[in-house]
C-alpha cells in the first residue's frame, strides 16, 4: 500500500507517450512535399549520433531537408506544444477554472501586441531578436493583470466573470494590435502572417531561443504539482493548510504567462492547445497534477506536432496557418466545455 | 496561560461594525462553543482566529504570541479548520484528499513518507473510511464528505481544531457521528476545540464553555450552564424557548414554541 497505485500507472503512461512522441517525430520528418522513406529518414537522423558512423546512402539535398528544414520545425512544434499545454494546466489549476487558458484569457494576444511593438519599433536595435520575447512577456503580463483586475470580486475570481474579462481584454488589445499593424506599412504582411500562427520558415536559432524559457518554465511548474493539488480544495482551505495562496498564484500565473509569451513571440498566436490537451488528459489520468502536468506537457508536444504536420501537408499548393487547425479542433471543444460548465452553475 | 486570548477585538466591513470590543479566553483542552443569531459575527470571529485576516483593532494571542507573528505554515501545524461544507465535489480520491492534510508538515518538494502513510491509514480506519479510500470524493454523500474533511484535519495533527458550523448540512445521524469523533479526538489528544454552532442542543451536550454573540458584541461568556439561560437566549434570538433538562445527560436543552 505504500506506493499509491495510480502513481505506478504514471510511469507507464509517460513511457507510452515518449514512444508515441518518437514515432510522431519520425513520421513528421518523413512527410512533406518531398517524401522520404522511413529507413532513410531513420538513418539520416541516426547519423548525427556521436558513436555511429553510417555510410551515407542519401543525397546532400535529402540530409538538408531533414536537418535544416524539417527537424528544427519538428522541435519547435514539440517545444511550443509543451509550453502552451503546461501553461494551460497550471492556469486551470491555480485559478480552479476548467476554462482558464492563456489564450482564452487574452495573454496570447497581449504577448502578440508586445512582440509586434518590438518588431515595429525596435527592428534595428542591437537587442534585435532577443527583445521580441521580452516585449512579448511584458505584453502578456499586461493582459494578465488586466484580466485579474477585471474579474476579481470579493477576492475571488468567479468562473464566468474570468472568461468574460478575457473576452474584454482580447477585444481591447486586439484592437490595439490591428491598429498597430494597419499603420506599420511595409511590415504589415509579415506581421499578419506571423500573428495567425505558423511554424513555417523557422530555423534552429528559433528553437534555441525557446529552450531556456521552456526549461525554466517547466521545471518551475513541475515543482508546483503538489501545491496545485492542494489549491483545488479551495483557496481558504489551502490557506488553512499553510499555503501562501496569493504568492503561489502570482508565481504560477507569471510563469504560465512567460511560457505562453515566449511561444507566441516565435510562432505567433496558436489558440486552444492549453485547453484541449489538459482536458483530454484529465479524462485519462484524473485530476492529480503529479501525473496530469507531465502527461499534458508530453501530450501537448505530440498534439502540436501533428497539427503542424497537417498544416503543411493538408493542401498541396500552400500551407494552412497552424492556428487555424487548432481553432478548428479547439473552438467546438471550448463550446462544449462552456456549456457543461454553465449547466453545473 | 490560556491557549487563545482575544483582547478588545473590533472589525468593520466598510462602515458596518461586525465585531465590537470582543474579549475572551480559551483554555487548553476545552471544547469552546460560539453561538448567536445569523449575522452576529461568529464566522468573522473564527476567521480572524484562524489567521485568515487581521482585525482592525485589538489583539488575538495564541499562547501569548500575536497571531500575525506566526507564519502560515506554523499556524497550519497548530490550527486545523473544518469548514461548513466538506470538500468541493472533486474527482480526487478520499485517500488523496486526506493525505493533503500532511501538507504543512512536508519538507519542500518531498513526498509523503511511510510514517505519513501509516498515519493516514490509521485515521481512515478510525473514521471507517478505509473501504472508501479509492473512491472519488465527488461520489460521496454530504455526511461522508464532512467525515473526509475531519480525517484531513486529523492527519494535520493540530493542537487546536476550529469548526465552522460543522453539522449544518448533515442529517441527525451524521451530526452525532461527527460530534462524537471530535469529542473522542479531543479527549485522547487534549485537543482544544473551538466551534461555531447553530444548534443550541448540540452546544449543550458537547461544549464546556460558550460564548454568546449578539450584533457583534459579547452578550455572555462562561460555562455552558451559565450561558444557556432562557431569558437571555429568548431575547437574543427573538424566539420563545423552553428550557428543559436532558432526561439522561442532565444538560440544558431547548424546545421551540411556534407562535
Amino acid at each position: 500500500m505504500k506506493s499509491v497505485p495510480h502513481l505506478k500507472k504514471k510511469n507507464l503512461i509517460i513511457l507510452g507517450l515518449l514512444f508515441l512522441l518518437l514515432l510522431s517525430v519520425l513520421l513528421s520528418v518523413m512527410t512533406g512535399s518531398v517524401h522520404l522513406p522511413l529507413g532513410l529518414t531513420g538513418k539520416i537522423l541516426l547519423s548525427h549520433l556521436p558513436f555511429l558512423h553510417l555510410e551515407p546512402t542519401w543525397t546532400i539535398a535529402q540530409a538538408t531537408i531533414v536537418w535544416q528544414l524539417r527537424l528544427p520545425r519538428v522541435f519547435l512544434a514539440l517545444l511550443v506544444g509543451a509550453m502552451l499545454s503546461s501553461a494551460g494546466v497550471s492556469f486551470q489549476g491555480i485559478l480552479r477554472n476548467p476554462l482558464a487558458d492563456p489564450y482564452i484569457l487574452g495573454i496570447s494576444v497581449g504577448a502578440a501586441l508586445g512582440a509586434a511593438s518590438s518588431m515595429i519599433f525596435f527592428r534595428h536595435s542591437y537587442l534585435g531578436q532577443f527583445s521580441i520575447p521580452l516585449f512579448s512577456f511584458l505584453g502578456g503580463l499586461l493582459s494578465l493583470a488586466f484580466v485579474l483586475m477585471l474579474s476579481k470580486q470579493r477576492g475571488q475570481h468567479d468562473r464566468e466573470t474570468l472568461i468574460l474579462a478575457g473576452v474584454v481584454v482580447q477585444s481591447l488589445i486586439g484592437a490595439f494590435l490591428s491598429f498597430l499593424i494597419a499603420v506599420s506599412g511595409q511590415q504589415m504582411q509579415e506581421i499578419v502572417f506571423w500573428m495567425m500562427g505558423s511554424l513555417a520558415n523557422r530555423s534552429w536559432s528559433d528553437v534555441a531561443l525557446l529552450v531556456p524559457y521552456f526549461i525554466i518554465g517547466i521545471l518551475y511548474l513541475l515543482l508546483q504539482e503538489r501545491d496545485l493539488n492542494v489549491i483545488s480544495l479551495g483557496e481558504r482551505a489551502a490557506t488553512h493548510l499553510g499555503m501562501n495562496v496569493e504568492k503561489k498564484k502570482v508565481g504560477i500565473l507569471i510563469i504560465g504567462s512567460l511560457l505562453t509569451s515566449a511561444a507566441v513571440s516565435v510562432v505567433g498566436i496558436i489558440g486552444f492547445v492549453g485547453l484541449i490537451v489538459p482536458h483530454l488528459m484529465r479524462l485519462v489520468v484524473g485530476p492529480d497534477h503529479r501525473i496530469l502536468l507531465p502527461v499534458s506537457t508530453l501530450a501537448g508536444a505530440i498534439f502540436l506536432l501533428w497539427s503542424d504536420t497537417l498544416a503543411r501537408n493538408l493542401l498541396n499548393s500552400q500551407e494552412i496557418p497552424i492556428g487555424v487547425i487548432t481553432a478548428f479542433v479547439g473552438a467546438p471543444f471550448f463550446a462544449y466545455f462552456l456549456k457543461r460548465s454553465l449547466r453545473r452553475g | 496561560m490560556s491557549e487563545f486570548s482575544i483582547q478588545k477585538v473590533s472589525h468593520h466591513f466598510g462602515d458596518f461594525p461586525v465585531l465590537q470590543d470582543i474579549s475572551f479566553e480559551i483554555e487548553k483542552g476545552e471544547i469552546f462553543g460560539i453561538i448567536g443569531p445569523n449575522g452576529s459575527g461568529k464566522s468573522t470571529l473564527i476567521r480572524a482566529m484562524s489567521g485568515l485576516f487581521t482585525p482592525d483593532s485589538g489583539e488575538i494571542l495564541l499562547e501569548d504570541h500575536p497571531l500575525a507573528q506566526f507564519s502560515k505554515k506554523n499556524l497550519a501545524r497548530r490550527i486545523a479548520v473544518l469548514e461548513q461544507e466538506g470538500p468541493a465535489p472533486l474527482p480526487f480520491t478520499v485517500e488523496q484528499i486526506v493525505g493533503m492534510g500532511r501538507y504543512p508538515w512536508l519538507k519542500p518538494f518531498a513526498d509523503l513518507s511511510a510514517h505519513d502513510h501509516q498515519m493516514i491509514e490509521n485515521v481512515l480506519k478510525n473514521l471507517e473510511l478505509w473501504d472508501k479510500r479509492f473512491q472519488k470524493v465527488s461520489t460521496l454523500s454530504g455526511g461522508q464528505c464532512q467525515l473526509v474533511s475531519l480525517a484531513r484535519s486529523m492527519v494535520q495533527e493540530p493542537d487546536i481544531l476550529i469548526l465552522d458550523e460543522p453539522t449544518t448540512y448533515l442529517d441527525i445521524g451524521h451530526q452525532i457521528l461527527v460530534m462524537e469523533h471530535v469529542r473522542h479526538w479531543q479527549l485522547e489528544n487534549k485537543l482544544t476545540v473551538i466551534m461555531v454552532l447553530h444548534d443550541l442542543n448540540l452546544a449543550g451536550q458537547y461544549c464546556h464553555k460558550l460564548l454568546l454573540l449578539d450584533q457583534g458584541h459579547v452578550k455572555k461568556w462562561g460555562t455552558t450552564e451559565e450561558v444557556l439561560e432562557e431569558t437571555t437566549l429568548t431575547q437574543v434570538y427573538k424566539t420563545d424557548l423552553i428550557k428543559i433538562k436532558h432526561p439522561t445527560l442532565g444538560v440544558p436543552q431547548f424546545l421551540l414554541t411556534s407562535r
